[in-house]
């Protein structure tokens, strides 16, 4: 009989704590952010790019219209499963194709739906070098990079 | 002398039950003990089926599932094997993203009671289960964003399997003649699902929301016990015949 009481309270203390489930937060659900970090090739070291404005095809609007930059975080377009970039400096434009795997998955009611980027790659490229760190996109930004690009 | 010829009586039942030689049968006041013998290991006592209540209640108050378990277990005595089959379907609709799955899942695996000596055969086991599921599911989905526009889309997943692993504990509680009650909680891991499909899985039919690493279920069950032989250490009451 002490087991069986024991076995009920078990129950209701069950019950009672799985009722706490977690509610899912809504923001940030897609993992779409990829950080570009601009180096020179002769040293390596970081380069700070004056005027740089990043658009991206697809886009409403400009990306990153900054006046100078040393790492860049770009989104990717979830919908589609490559993204454009191009990088206008005051006498040069440059052009990056990255691919990647989107896939759609359901969340909640509440929540709806989310797209999990994966392998990352870098499709096409006009610069003097690229060099793919990470090939999973970020949900957030951070400080690791996944891609660094060289310039002469 | 009419307590002697129960006694045998009850000993020639016995053995042509296990068609082994006579058990071991001490009387004590009022009640005959019945002894275990080795080789009555491998004999079940008695055979459970029954059903899960929660999935019945929440198949008729909710909307969005639909779902049935029928459980079975065969009671060695000091364990149990066990074997779950259920059917499970969701249905999530909502403004931008509806979400749809339906499938079937089986679940077999091993108890140890560690109530051997209970005279109601009430069981408290802890247990191990392997799992599997075949399920497909769909998604229609309306993405809005500020940056990329809004589109609609439709996705869908057939042919999916999943397979994971549950440890398991419980009651079953002898609660009128040949019925019973109990309960099991189970606490999953170890999921393996298709991973290179259009949409990646949101629920599991048998498993649960697959974003978890372990998940926690849960069953109220109702069952028939039907006994094939007497439990090892069971004590059957006998009235002695008053002597005329």
């Amino acid at each position: 009989m002490k087991i069986v009481k024991s076995g009920l309270l078990f129950t209701f203390v069950f019950c009672v704590s799985s009722a706490c489930l977690d509610d899912p937060n809504c923001l940030n659900l897609n993992n779409n952010l990829v950080s570009l970090v601009f180096k020179s090739v002769a040293d390596g070291t970081g380069l700070s790019l004056d005027s740089l404005v990043v658009t991206a095809e697809g886009a409403t609007e400009e990306i990153l219209p900054l006046s100078k930059a040393t790492t860049v975080v770009v989104p990717l377009n979830f919908l589609n499963d490559t993204t454009w970039l191009t990088f206008t400096l005051p006498d040069t434009t440059y052009k990056l194709a990255l691919s990647y795997r989107s896939q759609p998955q359901y969340v909640s009611e509440a929540c709806g739906e989310r797209f999990v980027l994966s392998d990352l790659d870098v499709a096409a490229h006009s610069f003097d070098s690229v060099r793919l760190l990470s090939r999973q996109p970020a949900e957030k930004i951070s400080t690791s990079n996944h891609i660094e690009i060289y310039f002469e | 002398m009419n307590g002697r010829i129960t006694i045998s009586l009850i000993m020639l039942v016995l053995s042509c039950l296990t068609r082994t030689s006579a058990q071991v049968v001490t009387i004590a006041g009022d009640s005959i003990r019945i002894d275990s013998v080795k080789h009555y290991r491998f004999v079940p006592t008695g055979i459970r089926v029954g059903a899960d209540l929660i999935s019945i209640v929440k198949d008729q108050r909710q909307t969005n599932f639909n779902g049935w378990e029928v459980n079975g277990d065969v009671d060695f005595h000091r364990y149990l094997l066990s074997a779950e089959y259920g059917k499970w379907g969701r249905d999530l609709p909502g403004d931008s993203a509806s979400y749809r799955n339906d499938g079937n899942y089986w679940r077999v695996g091993a108890d140890i009671n560690f109530l051997t000596k209970d005279a109601q055969r009430n069981v408290f086991f802890l247990g191990f289960r392997y799992a599997r599921s075949r399920y497909s599911e769909s998604m229609s989905i309306i993405p809005s964003d500020s940056l990329w526009g809004s589109s609609a889309s439709s996705y869908e997943n057939t042919d999916l399997n999943a397979r994971w692993f549950e440890l398991t504990t419980g009651i079953k509680v002898k609660i009128w003649k040949i019925f019973w009650l109990g309960y099991t909680a189970r606490m999953k891991f170890g999921l393996k699902k298709n991973e290179d499909r259009e949409m990646i899985s949101h629920d599991i039919p048998g498993y649960g929301v697959v974003d978890k690493d372990t998940y926690w279920g849960f069953n109220y069950q109702v069952m028939v016990r039907i006994p094939l032989r007497p439990n090892p250490g069971a004590i059957i009451p006998y009235k002695k015949k008053k002597k005329k």
